[in-house]
Order: structure tokens, then sequence, then C-alpha cells
């Protein structure tokens, strides 16, 4: 195989030039491929989660914020409800109710309050540890784990909502009990915890810890130190002073996930909330993301239009460089047959050259899109996330 | 060889059974782990996690008490604020019953003295939390634990509801008795050792007011001041223990002019509930 020896020696020696033909054929190539990936993956993942979502409730106001905020816990909180819905749905008994309370962050995470039954639902697995079990005590998802550095027996503080307001919540020290495997989810980004604890961060709970002693005046008084803590800490010695004021019907939460029992049940509990003077509106997250993933769609059709007219320039100015090349090349041909090569020969051999530079360029894509496809989790939820 | 044949049956059947882990249900205090009991049978393991001598409204579970109290297929709570420890506890929703719940238009509200015994530190809630002295809301609560036996453990309808039937008969046998003794008990002022009695006295029409002595220890000066005090306020004719008194505070309960008598709530207790609090109800008559 003179020919092929010979091709190789030529891309070998024009290294450079290989290179970048190879580059531009495999991004021509790549480009669409991982598009269409990342995309179809995102719906697959946005509209899969929707899809086992079967209900949501919330307080009247926008659907898709309640979605986001409640699937993805992404964009804009809506007003709280009440944990008067909570019971009162509880009280239907068409469903197990699952409250979120997702409203502080910690480390740039969201922190997710919610019950137990959040984590049986959503069928975690841990890579480390545990799940909470008492106040103060958060799970990790496998991103703020990783990101963070963090894992089981460290801990993390809540982030003040406002820097500037000294009545805000007080900062509250989270004691990490456990780390969920990834889940390719939103929840791989989130941290969660009792719901108890959110409401202790937003200060409707707290616990009396002894002042900090200066000293003591002469007839036993106690002087406290001026000195605060710098956040809320909340350990074995102080947890049981730990409480909650007001009453708990009106504790907020963010949203409710209710699951029916059965679809009798979900249909009763829609029609529970359809009134136009109901103050809490019960969505079903699976059409509603559909709506957004359509409108989504409907911008990759654009996206593949300018793909196409982009990959064909491409093509063009890929052609162009071929022909220019061979122009080159024309006294190296002549050579050729000088030297007692076929009249095929200089057409196998540079057909051959293209034929290596194409296989170069479908591997670089092939690799492209199996990475973009082993890494499109995580890239979905960076790439889609700050978008919701 | 069919007698061999049918012992290894038997046998294995009852190896295989016995292999099937029962249903563990958690109940916060005594009587709801005796409804619990008497309404399931042996379908399920009930279990009232609190230690001998604690207090179940004010003691602290310990790590494994919570994993317990989390690996429960049900837990019954008695609502009105019972056992201090739920706030700070993680629980599945999913698996929680209020037993009180139909009651909370009853609720009535407790006095929140902070006091100090045996060491341990606490303060009585907004809400009295002794809620199955007023018999016909022990009543509602077996209720609560039945429906939840058949709702959420899937036992048996009919079992239940022939225990449940059984159960609220003695109940309303006790609610009767406590009306009688209510009924003879008219025209006497009570002093409680504890305020553990709100739903009692105001079920049955007793006029109570409470201390917080300790039945079982002796009696400080600071317990007999406060006595003092109350008798000064409305004199008090009996004075309600919730154990058998020691004889320091029966003597203590002597120098203020009182007698005595006892009812014990049952509050953490292997006792037969409905027997003894029969019993107990007997005894107040006079």
């Amino acid at each position: 195989m003179p020919s092929l020896y010979l091709a190789l020696a030529y891309l070998r020696y024009h290294w450079l030039k290989s290179l970048v033909m190879v580059l531009a054929t495999g991004l021509i190539l790549a480009v669409p491929l991982v598009t269409q990936s990342l995309l179809t993956r995102s719906q697959e993942l946005m509209t899969a989660r929707a899809q086992t979502t079967p209900l949501l409730l919330g307080r009247q106001g926008s659907a898709m914020d309640l979605a986001i905020k409640a699937l993805y816990f992404q964009g804009q909180a809506p007003q709280p409800a009440s944990m008067a819905t909570v019971d009162q749905l509880w009280d239907t008994g068409y469903a197990d109710i699952i409250p979120l309370h997702i409203r502080y962050r910690a480390g740039g995470a969201a922190v997710v309050g919610t019950s137990l039954d959040y984590l049986d639902f959503r069928d975690f697995q841990y890579q480390s540890g545990r799940a909470f079990s008492l106040i103060g005590e958060v799970v990790l998802g496998s991103e703020v784990a990783r990101k963070l550095e963090l894992a089981p027996g460290q801990s993390l503080v809540s982030q003040p909502e406002n820097l500037f307001d000294l009545t805000a919540s007080y900062p509250l020290q989270l004691d990490v009990v456990g780390v969920l495997e990834p889940t390719g989810s939103p929840d791989d980004g989130a941290i969660f915890t009792d719901i108890k604890t959110s409401w202790i961060i937003q200060g409707i709970g707290h616990g009396h810890d002894d002042v900090i002693a200066a000293g003591v005046t002469p007839d036993g008084v106690i002087v406290a130190n001026a000195a605060q803590r710098q956040f809320a800490r909340i350990t074995d010695e102080n947890r049981a002073s730990f409480h909650f004021h007001g009453d708990p019907e009106g504790y907020p939460v963010t949203a409710v996930i209710a699951l029916p029992y059965d679809h009798k049940s979900k249909t009763i509990l829609r029609g529970l909330f359809q009134s136009p003077d109901s103050s809490i509106q019960a969505i079903q997250p699976a059409p509603l993301i559909g709506q957004l993933m359509e409108s989504l769609f409907r911008f990759k059709a654009v996206l593949d239009a300018v793909v196409a007219v982009v990959a064909l320039a491409a093509l063009f100015a890929l052609g162009l460089a071929v022909f220019l090349s061979l122009q080159l090349r024309q006294a190296e041909m002549r050579t050729n047959y000088q030297l007692g090569a076929d009249r095929w020969f200089s057409l196998r051999l540079v057909s051959l050259e293209l034929l290596l530079l194409l296989t170069g360029g479908v591997a670089l894509a092939a690799l492209a899109w199996l990475t973009a496809d082993a890494l499109v989790g995580e890239l979905v939820v960076l790439l889609i996330a700050p978008v919701l | 060889m069919r007698l061999t044949v049918s012992v290894f049956i038997l046998l294995f059947g009852a190896l295989a059974s016995s292999a099937i882990a029962k249903p563990l249900v958690v109940a916060v205090n005594s009587p709801l782990a005796y409804f619990a009991q008497r309404l399931a049978g042996d379908a399920v393991e009930v279990v009232m996690p609190a230690p001998e001598g604690e207090d179940p409204a004010f003691w602290q579970p310990g790590s494994q008490d919570i994993a317990q109290i989390q690996a429960a297929d049900l837990v019954l709570l008695n609502g009105a604020g019972f056992a201090t420890w739920l706030p700070q506890v993680s629980l599945r929703r999913s698996r929680l019953v209020d037993t009180s719940a139909k009651a909370k238009d009853r609720y009535l509200r407790g006095d929140s003295l902070a006091h100090t015994h045996g060491g341990d530190s606490h303060e009585h809630g907004n809400f009295a939390s002794v809620t199955w002295l007023d018999f016909s809301i022990a009543s509602l609560q077996a209720e609560a634990i039945a429906t939840a036996f058949k709702r959420k453990l899937k036992l048996e309808g009919d079992a239940v509801d022939a225990a449940l039937a059984s159960l609220q008969a003695d109940l309303a046998e006790l609610d009767a008795a406590a009306t009688a003794a209510g009924a003879a008990l008219q025209g006497q002022a009570f002093a409680g050792s504890h305020p553990v009695y709100h739903y009692f006295a105001a079920a049955y029409g007793l006029d109570m007011r409470y201390l917080h002595w300790e039945a079982a220890e002796t009696i400080t000066a600071e317990n007999e001041a406060d006595l003092a005090a109350l008798q000064g306020e409305r004199k008090a004719d009996i004075m309600l223990f919730e154990f058998p008194p020691s004889t320091s505070a029966v003597e203590a309960a002597e120098r203020g002019g009182l007698r005595y008598l006892v009812l014990d709530p049952l509050v953490n207790t292997d006792a037969d509930f409905v027997e003894t609090m029969r019993q107990a109800l007997a005894a107040l008559r006079p």
C-alpha cells in the first residue's frame, strides 16, 4: 500500500495543516451532535422530574415560578403558603404530602427544608453518612459536597439573606451528616434539611444559650459580655432548648408536593383548589414544563438553522483549502507521474489523505459527543440552572 | 409419613411467620401504647421508648432511640404539645398520627411555670397535654389509632373495628365512673400536686389549682410556701397526687390542711390502663 504510506507521510510532514483540518472537521460534526445531545437530555431530565412530581401546590401566583422553584430550586421564590395548607392536605387523606421550604442558601447552594418523606420520594442513596435526624443536621447533594469539599462530620453556615438588614435571619451552623450519590438532577446541587431547621434559620424557632459572662457583681448578678456569636449553633447541650413561636399552622412553606394515592384522589385534590377565590393553586408540573420545553425547542429550530449555515460555510472553507492545497501540489503530482506512478495514483493518494483527515475529524467529534453525553447531567445542571 | 409432612409444614409455617417482621409502632406515652396494643393485638409490635421512671413528656431521646423511632412504621403522637423532643427530631410525616387532632378545639391552656425536679429543669408548655384523662378525648385518640392501623398498616378492618368497639366501651365506662366521681366530689376544692389534671378537671367538673410538687420526693420549704400561698388565695380541701406520695409529702399536705387522693395518669407504665384507671376512679369516690 504505497499510496497509504505516502498519504500518512504527507499528513505527518504537514502535521499542523493536518491538525487544523481534523479539528475543523471534528468541530463541524461535533457542534450539532453535542447540541442535540444536550438539548435532548435536558428535556428528558426536566420532563422526567416534572413527570415524577404529580401535583404541586403553593400560593396563587406564577405557576411557572412555583414549578421551577419546587422542582429545580431556582428562580424567583413564590409567596409562601402556610403549614395550614399542609395540614389541610393531610387531612383529606388523598395523598402523602411533602412540604418544601426553599428560601435560604449555604455555600452557594439552595437549602431545601423538607421532611424525610422527600428523601424517600426521590429514592436517594447515600455516598456517605445518613439522613438528617435532628434539627441543624443537613444532607448534601453530591455536587455541593464536591465543590465545597465537605463530608459528614464537617459543617457549613447558612448565608444571611441580606447583609445590611440587622434584623434579618441569623446564620445557622449546619452540620453535615450525609452526602448523596449523584442523581444527575438538581438535587445534586442542593442541601437538604428538616423544614424545622429552615424555620430556625428564618427565626421562627430558636434556642437559648447561656450568656457569655464578663463578670459577677458583688451581689451575685452576672454581667453579660457584649460579644455576640457570629452564627447560631445547635449543639447537644442546647438542642432541647430549641422551640418555635407562633401558631404552627402559620409557619411558611414555599411549595407542597402531593403524592395522590390514585388518579381519583389526584382529581379530587385538584378540584379542591380550582375555585377562583382559593389562595392556593394546584398545578400539574408535567404539562407546564412540557410547555416550557416546547418554547426551548422552538429556539432549537433556530439554533439548528444557524448551525447548518455555519457548518456549510465551514465546509466551503475546507473545500477551498483542499482545492488550493491541490493547486500547490501540481508539481508533486507531476513528479509522481514521471517516477512511474499511474494516472490514478495521485487521485488515490489525495482521496486517502482526505479519508484519513475525515476519519480523524469523525473520531474527534465522536469523542466530544461521548464526553458530552457522559457529563450531560452535570452540564445540563450547569447550563440550564442559571437560565431558570 | 403424612404426620411427618404435616409437622414439617407446621414448623416451616411457624418459622416463616416468625421471620416476617411485624410493623413497629412507637407510641409517645403508655396510654397510647395500651390503646395500640388493644386495637392490633399481636399484629404489631408496640414500643413506648421512654425508659422506666422518665416522664415521656419531657424525656430526651438518644441517638439509638431516634433511630428506632425513625424506623417505626407508625409513630403515635399525643398532640397538644406532648413530648418536648418532637420539635428537635426529624420524622416522616407520612408515618405520624396525631391522635388528638380531632379534639384540637378542646385543647386546654396549661401554665408555663418553669421549674426543676430531679436535676432536670423543664417548663410546662402552652397546652396542657394529658388529654387522655378526659376519657371522651381518649376515645377519639383510640379511634385515630384504629383509622391509622387500617389505612396505613392495612390491618384487617373488621378485627380492628371490633377491638375499637370494645376499647371505646371500656373508655365510656371510665368516663361514666369519672363523671360519678366528679359529681361526688362537688363542692371540694382541689390542689393538684402537678399540672396534669386540666382535662380531667374540666371534663368532670373539679375545681383544681396546681402546685409543682414531686410526690415521691422530700417536700422542700419552697414547696410548702407555694402551698401556703395557694391556700391563702382559696383554700383547697384535697390534694391530688400523680403517685402514692412520700411521707414527707403527706405530712406537708396535712400541715396545709389537706387530705390527699391519688390519680396516676399512667403516662409511663406497663399497667393495664383500663383496669388501673377503673380502680383509681373507684378510690376517688368518697
